[in-house]
């Protein structure tokens, strides 16, 4: 079974194509969104034969649509399925989201309303995405900004979607904090009820206040520094599974690449002092 | 989740009508927030397409850009999850966007952009060299038709707008160079990775076009050589496009 090491890593972005690959190779790896690698030919494809060659990757997807009505698209699986026999990924994960929809493709991780239809819906396509690419896939609690009308919370959806898929959690802390604070739920509870052992990765990322509505609604933009409470969740979610590679996210304003490994390297001090690993989870 | 949900949903993010999704927001509050993801989905494609069109985005400026993309992704919504070419009728927009008549020359700016873009993505294919051709029998080059590497675009503009286009695409664009008036025919072609271009003679591009088609060495050049035999030296510009990573490798 192919699982990433229990370590921090980095999402790469073309700006640290260079400094990236020549940096000390302790343990460090990085994640990509495969639909930026669905071209083709090209450089960009270049680079990434060379970062597999040297450090543990993940593909990270963002377009597959699971949480969508209609069954995820072939051809995108397909180039799924082109990627990880090329780059032969350590992990590769998805979201509890929603992009497509009738052929229109919004680019933006929408939410699912946790609902008895939504989850079955969900499950087959997860296991669809599973089936196809013979892989176990991490499925991503979302950052949400508005409450649906649903059956369940969305923990029980996703506990219910490996309970009956066998597929793993990407817990994204970051993404915890800003549910939680928008939907005025506790985020501590909702870790407490996360199942431990489904963990296979970790994200963190920086969040900023709405522009229009303030503090009421905090936004996942990956576009700011990582606040102390989300460093203290990190702390609290890496108790309860023990040791798991866990990932800095930072997608705009990006800052110099020193500045990602100090956050790097705060995170694998994290992990260090997580204790032992509880239950080894299924990878 | 019904049918309607994800419909409403779609509705409110294409700015048509909210009134739909109100019914499944369990905080009628909510509906102040459903601008962010508004505004998610709109930023997305306008950024990919600023990213995918630099040189319109710097000549155009960015306040001029957004709103021209906007309109374009209502117009045509990207229809696959990897926005790498998204865009692909974006010089065509251009073209059709009142605002941008004043910049008669924006839309060749577009479409030397979109040839940039798809050579950079373009297959790795291999491409024919000077080692291959050596190893042929001579009296069958004519007959050889080796067609174009993958990365090859040519690009034909109403305006000469190359040196415009080629010096905003660096970082520190230099003082404008004048737009000659006129049609130009531009080669764009990926060499070792990078993104190349140069503006053709008529002959030139005639000469690559028949081989885009299928045509035989010999045919091209007598397709190119037709209208004034001496414009060309066709084995000069075949040896300087073999060493340049022009043609495709023969199957």
């Amino acid at each position: 079974m192919q699982r990433l090491p229990d370590t921090a890593g980095l999402g790469l972005k073309p700006e640290h194509f260079r400094q990236a690959l020549d940096c000390a190779k302790d343990g460090i790896w990085f994640e990509v969104h495969p639909e930026n690698y669905m071209a083709e030919g090209g450089p960009r494809l270049q680079w990434l034969d060379a970062f597999a060659e040297r450090f543990p990757l993940s593909l990270h997807g963002v377009g597959l649509s699971l949480g969508g009505l209609e069954p995820p698209d072939r051809e995108h699986l397909k180039r799924w399925k082109q990627l990880i026999t090329r780059y032969r990924p350590d992990a590769i994960s998805e979201h509890l989201a929603w992009t497509s929809h009738q052929g229109t493709h919004f680019n933006d991780l929408l939410p699912v309303p946790a609902t008895q239809a939504a989850l079955d819906r969900f499950v087959e396509h997860v296991t669809i995405m599973q089936d196809t690419l013979d892989r176990q896939v991490l499925i991503e609690n979302p950052s949400v900004y508005v409450a649906l009308k649903s059956d369940m919370t969305e923990i029980d959806f996703l506990r219910e979607t490996v309970a009956r898929t066998g597929c793993g959690l990407l817990l994204d802390v970051n993404n915890v904090h800003v549910s939680c604070h928008n939907l005025g739920l506790d985020p501590i509870a909702y870790l407490d009820a996360v199942p431990h052992d489904a963990v296979g990765e970790i994200h963190i990322a920086g969040h900023e206040e709405d522009a229009a509505l303030g503090g009421e609604l905090l936004i996942d933009t990956h576009g700011a520094p990582i606040v102390e409470t989300v460093w203290s969740l990190l702390d609290y979610a890496l108790a309860l599974t023990g040791p798991r590679p866990v990932l800095i996210e930072r997608d705009t304003n990006i800052p110099a690449f020193d500045d990602l490994l100090d956050d790097r390297r705060r995170a694998q001090t994290c992990i260090d002092a997580a204790p032992a690993r509880r239950a080894a989870h299924v990878c | 989740m019904s049918a309607e949900f994800n419909q409403a949903f779609a509705d409110t993010l294409l700015g048509r009508d909210d009134r739909n999704l109100l019914a499944h927001l369990a905080n009628p509050d909510h509906a102040r927030r459903l601008n962010v993801y508004r505004n998610n989905v709109t930023r997305a494609a306008i950024e990919a397409l600023r990213a995918a069109y630099p040189a319109v985005n710097r000549i155009a400026g960015a306040n001029f850009f957004s709103p021209m993309a906007r309109q374009y992704w209502l117009n045509h919504p990207p229809s696959s999850a990897s926005l790498t070419l998204y865009g692909h009728d974006f010089a065509g927009h251009v073209a059709r966007y009142d605002p941008a008549r004043a910049l008669p020359y924006l839309p060749a700016i577009a479409q030397l952009d979109r040839a940039w873009l798809e050579a950079h993505h373009s297959a790795n294919d291999p491409v024919l060299t000077a080692t291959d051709i050596a190893s042929f029998e001579p009296e069958s080059l004519p007959s050889l038709a080796p067609g174009l590497s993958a990365s090859v675009r040519l690009v034909q503009l109403d305006v000469a707008v190359h040196a415009v286009w080629q010096a905003n695409r660096q970082a520190e664009p230099d003082p404008q160079p004048r737009i000659e008036p006129g049609p130009q025919s531009v080669l764009v072609w990926r060499h070792q990775g990078v993104v190349q271009s140069m503006p053709l003679p008529p002959q030139h591009f005639a000469f690559l076009d028949q081989l885009e088609r299928g045509a035989s060495l010999q045919a091209a050049i007598e397709a190119a050589t037709i209208p004034d035999p001496a414009a060309i030296d066709p084995a000069q510009f075949f040896s300087h496009g073999l060493s340049h990573g022009v043609f495709a490798a023969s199957r």
